[in-house]
């Protein structure tokens, strides 16, 4: 329950620029489906997946700075000082920037939905859903790891480092591509619309998400989070 | 209460290249029911030990325990009510902000909603309740701060530069809040450079020097010892003698209780006269001018 409520009020200090890039999603529809008329193929798949990956890259983006500011702010004090586990906070970190994506995807969705020339392909997006969501849970949560103890900027790229990093590993062993290098196979399945090797995939992002949120809480576990200001 | 059993801290840069000892193997034990000042100058360890009191951070060294359970135990914090220095706010209506804090200690309707209104109308805000405290001065959101520490009914305070921000009017309702914490049994811990606030109010203080822990005593006891006479002499050589200071047609020192015999067997000596002997009582801040003086040579400690 506190992780919930701790991700409700992250949430509102994102409601602005969320409502930015959700403002960006339908533009973007709206350009491809009324302005091109009757979108072919390659402009919706083209739109969906960058939207898929855009869905992704924002909860990253939030997911590295949040922590951070809230340590620099010193609000962070105040919320620690309070009967919350530091794995509680960090859940609703986590559950808030994956709830970031969630509304993008879900809104790009309705988007979809509503313009004439996409409705056709939203059986196609919808089918993107569970792996376009556990990629982002993946990435958000490797992120929010790294910004326990890195600038945010630095976060962000090594989490970006720590997904692909695997990637060759998983091309030589074709089998276990999915638990080796889930973030790239589900790239790759978003990217190619080949599902082959995605639900291996969605089960090893899932436990992937899982040992780095356990990594998280343990580092920040140990980390001294406040500085004297005497 | 709350307990430092020889806790050490020492901060370190990466690698461990550089490294300052914030706090040397601290030891203090708070009662209940009291309210205990904690004073040093800036770099004293004074924020430091509270935030090692508060779990944000691990000792070095040492041990402690708040409410019976060891250093950061996380239920234990849902009976201690906390207000950092330089606390900041998320930018919510009042009412919203406290009664997040006290949801985050386990509270709930309609207890929680009951303590809200009542914090509030404790630190004069009740009228202001549905404002943004982004809206609000620096004061005001130093008595939301209050406000949230006090929402979930603690049965510990830590309270660290409480009312620096505050007006007169504002301190004067704090100052009256705590009174209030102790006579319901409540313990508070109060960190301030503010010297007469925590004249007025606190029981016993500690006073805390580069890290060290000077002094531990009852408030009353601390300044009775740094009681002051103030002798009023003339004639003989006694404006010659040592410590005297010039005062219009005589010379005045000001020695300590048991130095008054003394003084004035000097001046008698001297030729002098001594015209009155008069107590001057020293206040917290000359008793903490001369503990917590960070020039202080080592060897005159404790």
């Amino acid at each position: 329950m506190k992780t919930i409520r701790l991700a409700t009020n992250f949430l509102r200090d994102q409601r602005w620029p969320l409502v930015g890039v959700l403002a960006y999603s339908v533009a973007m529809a709206l350009a491809f489906g009324v302005a091109t008329g009757s979108p072919g193929r390659a402009d919706a798949e083209f739109y969906l997946r960058q939207q898929a990956a855009f869905a992704v890259f924002i909860g990253v983006a939030v997911a590295g700075s949040a922590l951070s500011t809230d340590l620099r702010s010193r609000r962070l004090l105040a919320i620690l000082s309070k009967a919350v586990h530091r794995a509680e906070y960090v859940g609703g970190i986590i559950l808030a920037c994956w709830t970031v994506s969630l509304i993008y995807v879900l809104v790009t969705a309705v988007a979809c939905a509503s313009v004439p020339g996409f409705r056709a392909f939203l059986p196609e997006f919808l089918r993107m859903f569970p792996a376009v969501l556990v990629l982002a849970l993946l990435a958000i949560t490797v992120a929010v790891m790294f910004s326990i103890f890195v600038h945010p900027f630095f976060a962000t790229a090594l989490t970006a480092i720590v997904l692909i990093a695997p990637a060759p590993v998983a091309m030589a062993v074709p089998g276990l591509g999915g638990w080796i290098a889930p973030a790239y196979e589900l790239g790759r399945s978003i990217a190619t619309g080949a599902w082959t090797n995605a639900f291996a995939a969605i089960a090893g992002g899932s436990v992937q998400s899982l040992a780095f949120f356990a990594m998280g809480v343990t580092i920040f576990q140990r980390k001294d989070i406040a500085a004297s200001a005497d | 209460m709350l307990e430092f059993n020889e806790i050490s801290k020492e901060y370190r840069s990466a690698f461990g290249r550089r490294r300052h000892l914030a706090l040397n193997r601290l030891s203090l034990r708070v009662e209940r029911g009291e309210i205990f000042g904690f004073l040093g100058g800036n770099g004293a360890g004074k924020t430091t030990s509270i935030h090692l009191a508060m779990g944000f951070m691990r000792a070095t060294g040492g041990s402690g325990t708040m409410l019976g359970r060891p250093f950061g135990h996380v239920g234990t914090r849902a009976r201690v009510g906390f207000l950092g220095e330089n606390f900041a706010l998320y930018p919510r209506r009042a009412d919203w902000l406290v009664r997040f804090y006290g949801a985050l200690n386990g509270m709930a309707d309609p207890r929680l909603r009951q303590r809200v209104a009542e914090v509030l109308r404790d630190v004069g805000l009740e009228d202001r309740a549905e404002e943004n405290v982004k809206r609000m001065s620096r004061g005001m959101q130093q008595r939301i701060g209050i406000a949230q520490a006090f929402v979930n009914d603690p049965e510990l305070v830590i309270l660290d530069e409480p009312t620096s921000a505050l007006d007169p009017f504002a301190r004067i309702a704090v100052r009256e809040l705590l009174v209030k914490a102790r006579q319901a049994g409540k313990t508070v811990f109060l960190s301030s450079h503010l010297l007469s606030e925590v004249e007025n109010v606190c029981d016993r203080v500690a006073i805390l020097r580069r890290g060290e822990l000077v002094r531990v005593s009852p408030l009353r006891e601390l300044l009775e010892e740094q009681e002051r006479f103030v002798i009023r002499a003339r004639g003989g050589s006694v404006s010659q003698l040592p410590g005297a200071e010039a005062n219009h047609d005589a010379a005045l020192f000001t020695v300590g209780r048991s130095e008054q015999r003394e003084a004035i067997e000097r001046i008698w000596n001297a030729g002098g006269e001594v015209l009155s002997v008069a107590p001057g009582r020293r206040s917290l801040e000359d008793a903490f001018v001369d503990l917590a003086d960070p020039n202080r040579p080592p060897e005159v400690e404790a």
